[in-house]
């Protein structure tokens, strides 16, 4: 019951925590059933609750999220994350990034694993139209089938049109694992070399290790390779956010299961209020060979009470200018607080900064649908205060008088009475 | 389906409470101790000259360290740092000429800001011979902010002090910096667009004052 304690008290960190002064902590809960089928298999429902938190610093973004199943009567946890993001300035059009992740995946007996993994990225900015990234990495996973590190590389384009945002991924997959010595066609594959006490103990305890030396002396190891192409679209219009995906599988039968060769999904997004939405979708994931995760049909349905509704996705957005925002407003809390509440859809951060900051950037936190916030200790008085979007120029906020900052800018004059 | 109760889950979830703890919103409002330190050494070494200058010659010194940090998170070169934190000095020396030293620090950055936009130094110690206890801050960043406009530095200098003097408030102030921008950016030219909302700005007059007429330039005025 120790889990289930620490999974409430966390959650319930999660609901509370951002509404204290001075967050910097963002955080969203999703409720609702999911159905997954699996091919050959009947399909299954959950109630699922998938709790969120990020943490936002200048250039360092912290994310904590997992989900607890309802299956039956008992509640179990299925997979948990805890990750970083390092991000530096834009520079010449150039911005790099390095990803940091620690995940458990437990959906039951059999899908039981752990992997953490890093991957670094260099990405290019192209106004405000699009921009490419490329990167690679290397992920470990453990008490898989798969004995060798995972290595990753890959790149990706997007680009923005109109309300949508298109992007597209190239991702190669390249790792070593314990295999049956037949490809998904049936076909008898060659194999480097018989199953050894090493790739059984890298199998770990789980019930995968049983069953690969149940039958060892059909299994080998063998070196696998296959590439993932993705394209996706993201609308958003008022209340109703929709996003699309679809993607095509690159290998041999060997690695590619035909259940996972293409695949597609989609998801609706309905905000009601600015924090609440509810959110329904489905499709079909494929197989992911290096975590040991098999493909599977879903379909979900439930709602979503958020301070940070979309996480920031791993394709930066070029600097917007400020004629996007539509409000900037400044509202006293308590004694000695301000709340900044920024209106902009369509950016991926907004910060400030200001002589209430000694000059230090703060990235506000996303509330809801297009709304990002953050509360401040600002004293009485005369301050000078810039804004940015997503990396841009540092620019005078709009609604405040302003005044030149020597630097050949401006800065906002915010007057706190 | 079983609730996870291997060693790993729980170590997962006591690493994540203790992540979720150390999170926490207070634990990242720390004051950095040494904000020169972004500055390179021969820059620093500068600023730090100007701002003993600034400290002997009793000045505020927060705006002049302010300054430097603004230039450095703006990348600025350090050359363009060194210029504008001089820049700022200076204008705080004339600004204690004009208005005195007993300002509060809103009233000094204002003032600064007045005077780094071009209000002639006659003009901003006009506050002080008026002043008698009324706030001029919102009156002076209205005035900076019509100036970087494109209103004319005269008639926004007369037009500000004549309705600081009128008693208007800083709503008054406020609205009217509000008007003239929508006008401005509607395609008006800015010191016609004063002009036209001047007119709509209530009087407040404290008893026993003597009003002065609009068209007089606020040389002799009441109080």
């Amino acid at each position: 019951m120790t889990e289930l304690k620490a999974a409430i008290a966390a959650l319930t960190f999660v609901l509370f925590a951002p509404q204290g002064a001075l967050a910097q902590i963002a955080s969203k809960v999703q409720a609702g059933s999911i159905t997954t089928q699996q091919d050959g298999e009947v399909p299954a429902s959950v109630f699922s609750v998938a709790p969120g938190i990020r943490v936002d610093l200048p250039y360092l973004a912290l994310a904590a999220r997992g989900s607890a199943w309802l299956t039956g009567q008992q509640w179990q946890i299925a997979d948990g994350t805890i990750s970083g993001d390092l991000i530096s300035p834009v520079f010449n059009h150039f911005r790099g990034e390095v990803i940091g992740n620690a995940s458990r995946a437990f959906f039951d007996r059999s899908l039981e694993n752990d992997q953490v993994d890093a991957q670094a990225r260099l990405h290019m900015l192209f106004a405000q139209r699009g921009g490419i990234w490329v990167g690679g990495g290397v992920a470990r996973p453990w008490r898989i089938a798969v004995v060798s590190s995972v290595d990753v590389t890959g790149g990706g384009a997007w680009t923005r049109v109109g309300d949508a945002m298109l992007s597209g991924t190239y991702t190669n997959f390249f790792f070593t694992k314990v295999a049956a010595t037949r490809d998904s066609s049936g076909t008898t594959q060659s194999c480097g070399t018989h199953n050894d006490p090493l790739a059984l103990s890298s199998a770990g305890g789980s019930s995968l290790s049983s069953s690969a030396t149940s039958s060892a002396t059909n299994d080998c190891r063998r070196q696998s390779r296959f590439s993932d192409v993705e394209g996706s679209v993201n609308w958003a219009m008022g209340w109703l956010e929709l996003t699309g995906q679809a993607g095509y599988r690159f290998g041999d039968s060997y690695d590619v299961t035909p259940d996972s060769r293409r695949w597609a999904a989609g998801t609706a997004v309905v905000w009601i209020t600015n924090r609440v939405a509810a959110v329904m979708g489905g499709g079909r994931v494929p197989a992911n060979p290096s975590r040991g995760l098999p493909a599977r049909n879903y379909a979900n349905f439930g709602m979503m009470l958020s301070y940070n509704s979309i996480p920031r996705t791993t394709v930066p957005v070029a600097p917007r200018t400020l004629a996007a925002v539509r409000d900037f407003e400044v509202r006293p809390l308590a004694t000695g607080t301000q709340k900044i509440t920024v209106r902009v859809g369509g950016v991926e951060t907004v910060e400030v900064m200001g002589d209430f900051s000694d000059w230090t950037p703060l990235v506000l936190m996303r509330r809801g649908r297009d709304i990002w916030d953050i509360t401040l200790p600002v004293t009485t008085g005369v301050h000078e205060i810039n804004l940015r979007l997503d990396g841009g120029p540092w620019l005078a906020p709009p609604g405040l008088p302003t005044r030149r900052d020597n630097f050949s800018g401006d800065v906002g004059l915010l007057v706190v009475p | 389906m079983t609730l996870v109760s291997s060693r790993g889950s729980r170590a997962v979830a006591c690493a994540a409470t203790i992540l979720l703890g150390a999170l926490h919103p207070l634990a990242l409002v720390a004051q950095d101790p040494d904000p020169l330190s972004r500055l390179d050494t021969q820059t620093r070494f500068t600023v730090e000259v100007i701002i003993d200058s600034a400290r002997v010659a009793g000045v505020p010194t927060r705006p002049l360290l302010l300054k430097a940090l603004e230039g450095a998170a703006k990348h600025a070169d350090n050359r363009h740092i060194i210029a504008a934190v001089r820049s700022q000095f200076r204008a705080e020396l004339d600004v204690r000429v004009a208005l005195g030293s007993t300002l509060n620090e809103s009233e000094w950055t204002s003032a600064v800001s007045a005077l780094q936009a071009g209000v002639p130094l006659e003009a901003l110690a006009k506050f002080r011979g008026e002043r008698a206890g009324k706030p001029f801050t919102r009156a002076l960043v209205v005035l900076t902010d019509l100036i970087q406009r494109g209103v004319p530095v005269p008639e926004a200098s007369s037009a500000i002090m004549q309705l600081w003097q009128r008693g208007a408030a800083d709503g008054d102030f406020y609205g009217l910096w509000k008007n003239v921008e929508q006008d401005i950016l509607s395609g008006q030219n800015p010191g016609t667009a004063l002009q036209q909302r001047m007119r709509e700005v209530p009087v407040r007059v404290a008893p026993g004052t003597k009003l002065t007429p609009a068209s007089q330039e606020p040389d002799n005025p009441s109080s």
